[in-house]
């Protein structure tokens, strides 16, 4: 399974192609997107120009990036000359508060293939930021994030390396939602358990409200960790759907004792047994356990996939 | 009315069943192995003034292997690889057969129905200038850019994985279908995206002992090898190369459409949803009416799209029905024609205001059939 869709909406308000001047006459009711088309060799940092140059660009709440291209080529090509310009004309931007870097589909480039870039600029640059989206790992760097504001990091890879796991977690700022995509060894995971050991002691985000570890090759391991955690007390969402979670994991979150508190615990994209469901329903109401996945048998192993892992 | 087609499947069951409904009887069939042996018993068949409607032989492999025989002279004569000896068994277990030396069979088969109807004064579903140009993807892109319709960009002709990586570089083109040239049904096409020097493929196609099988489950190939190997063995059977156009999604799936548009009865949509880059029904593919689509990209773009297709199906002007593929690039705005299929009625559960693609055929057929006895008398 890849990313399929774009965006139809971001931060509660519908995502709009921009292109060019006259395409949205009204921003602060919709969430522009600006991306190269795979035709056209428009540069993602042209058509942010054409569009701070909009009358009317300043109400801007939230911005997507979709595809960057260049002569049809996504290869070595990075969002880097947005993520400038964007900085330096933050003034022209006084209103945003939220952004998606990559909103880009399997239909235009593979995740594992999209390139990243620096991030570290943004935090100071846009102080009222509450949400940040951002997909693909390659090169990505998000800084030192220390931000009055910003209560939604999400960072979707098809492998996640350590390093970033580490600046993300590091984050200073008020986070609710914490979302990460963990991703496949093979395409660069390198990251364990033992890095949210903080985390899971409860040391990092106390108004976490949403934890969503998705994506992960060891989901078995979280659900075990978080079992033991006074963090799962606290939050309302756990979410470590589209990764692996088996009979393992289920059991001991369902063991736990800790799920009363949870409005949602998604599981889905998982491989636990219906009498793993069973002892999971039993433990909370609020599960989904959508799209079981089959383990494959391959080279005398059990083999158990994530659902991005390209 | 007579049908030239597959004698038993579901195909030919489905339309049965639609002539049981509406007429009371089932048409009478003959399949294209009996037909192609003995065209002779077709001339018997086909009434004065009657209509015979062309299908294919859908997946008996007996037909399938009698269509290929009769194209083998025309597919030697064009360089294209020709199937084996024994290629029934081999068609049985998912060989993809050679798609060029088929659709070379049975624009010669229908030739011949099409003088045999003509001899009777019989209408006809379509011709063999139709469906040798619809089985045809490279001469049906250029049909459709010549009457100014869309197209994905259609790569320079190749030869292997070479020509292939030199000419993506060359259009500057990272994401291309290779499909063979007369190929249906996903059979032998691959998704190819390159980045660098990575490549990925998404396929269902696998080599085995040096044939190539369509399978049901679509595998992604990451190593470049393994790509060009099976490029380099699809090459032989005629490759058409275009480009991997962005498809919109639908609640999270990727979508295209098919329109079967029907002389005088209009276009009847569906919309269709695939994790995978192609849609087919038999890849785990999905169904859906076409509603979706119109609330996701809005009236006009649709009706720009149904527009295409009635222009893309007024190409083929034989034909009383055409399936025209389209893909919805994911601006929601813009579309892409993909195909044409001559034998795109086949479509389970599709229905507008109540009626199937074959009820509606059904309507004028049995208009042809009340006026053509009339002139009888």
């Amino acid at each position: 399974m890849t990313v399929s869709g774009n965006l139809e909406s971001f931060a509660g308000k519908p995502v709009v192609d921009f292109k060019a001047a006259g395409d949205i006459s009204d921003f602060g009711v919709v969430t522009p997107r600006l991306r190269c088309e795979y035709d056209s060799n428009h540069a993602l940092r042209d058509l942010l120009a054409t569009m701070l140059d909009a009358p009317g660009a300043a109400s801007t709440s939230a911005l997507v990036f979709g595809l960057w291209a260049e002569n049809g080529e996504t290869y070595e090509v990075s969002p880097a000359a947005a993520i400038e310009m964007l900085v330096a004309k933050k003034d022209k931007l006084p209103a945003i508060n939220a952004l998606f870097f990559g909103d880009i589909t399997s239909e235009e480039n593979e995740i594992s293939w999209i390139e990243q870039g620096e991030y570290a600029a943004i935090w100071s640059a846009f102080p009222r930021l509450e949400q940040f989206w951002v997909r693909g790992g390659n090169n990505l760097r998000l800084g030192a994030i220390n931000h009055q504001r910003l209560d939604t990091l999400v960072v979707q890879t098809g492998g996640m390396s350590r390093s970033l796991v580490r600046e993300a977690l590091a984050a200073n700022a008020p986070i609710r939602h914490f979302e990460l995509w963990l991703g496949a060894d093979d395409y660069g995971a390198d990251s364990s358990v033992e890095d949210f050991a903080d985390l899971f002691a409860g040391k990092l985000f106390p108004a976490l409200e949403t934890l969503a570890l998705r994506n992960s090759e060891y989901s078995d391991a979280i659900a075990t960790a978080l079992a033991a955690s006074p963090l799962l007390d606290r939050i309302k969402t756990l979410d470590l759907s589209m990764g692996t979670l088996t009979d393992e994991g289920a059991r001991a979150l369902a063991t736990s004792g800790r799920l009363g508190g949870l409005e949602t615990l998604d599981i889905s994209h998982h491989y636990v047994s219906s009498e793993g469901l069973a002892l999971l329903r039993g433990a909370t109401p609020n599960l989904v356990a959508d799209d079981l996945q089959e383990a494959d048998e391959w080279d005398g192993k059990t083999q158990y996939y994530v659902a991005v892992g390209e | 009315m007579v049908v030239l087609g597959a004698a038993s499947g579901p195909r030919h069951d489905a339309f049965a069943q639609a002539c049981v409904a509406r007429f009371g009887r089932a048409p009478a069939v003959i399949g294209w192995d009996r037909f192609l042996a003995e065209p002779e018993r077709l001339a018997m068949m086909v009434a004065r003034g009657g209509y015979l409607r062309i299908d294919t032989p859908d997946q008996d492999v007996r037909a399938i292997a009698a269509v290929l025989a009769a194209g083998a002279g025309a597919a030697a004569a064009e360089a294209i690889e020709t199937v084996p000896a024994g290629i029934e068994a081999m068609l049985a277990q998912g060989d993809i057969g050679s798609p060029t030396q088929f659709a070379f069979g049975l624009a010669a088969g229908v030739r011949v129905a099409e003088r045999i109807a003509h001899d009777a004064g019989a209408a006809m579903s379509t011709n063999a200038a139709d469906v040798a140009c619809a089985f045809d993807k490279t001469r049906t892109a250029t049909r459709f850019r010549e009457a100014g319709l869309a197209t994905p960009r259609v790569l320079s002709p190749v030869d292997g994985f070479d020509t292939l990586a030199t000419a993506m570089r060359r259009e500057k083109l990272c994401r291309v279908f290779v499909k063979l040239r007369h190929g249906s049904a996903a059979a032998g096409m691959v998704a190819l995206a390159r980045h660098g020097a990575q490549w990925v493929a998404v396929t269902t196609a696998v080599l085995v002992d040096g044939r190539v099988r369509a399978t049901r489950a679509v595998r992604r190939l990451t190593d470049r090898t393994e790509i060009a190997r099976l490029i380099d063995r699809l090459a032989p059977f005629g490759l058409h190369v275009e480009a991997w156009v962005p498809k919109l999604a639908v609640d999270g799936h990727i979508a295209d459409v098919r329109i079967v548009c029907i002389k005088g009865a209009g276009a009847f949509p569906v919309l269709r949803t695939s994790r995978h880059p192609m849609t087919n029904l038999h890849l785990g593919g999905a169904r859906h009416p076409i509603e979706r689509l119109v609330a996701r990209i809005g009236a006009a773009a649709w009706a720009e799209a149904v527009d295409s297709a009635r222009r893309a199906a007024a190409l083929f002007p034989a034909s009383d029905v055409i399936g025209i593929d389209i893909a919805v690039l994911n601006d929601g705005r813009r579309h892409r024609l993909i195909e044409a299929n001559v034998f795109g009625d086949f479509v389970k559960d599709l229905m507008v205001d109540g009626r199937t693609p074959y009820d509606a055929q059904l309507d004028r057929i049995a208009q042809h059939c009340a006026t053509g006895a009339q002139a009888a008398a």
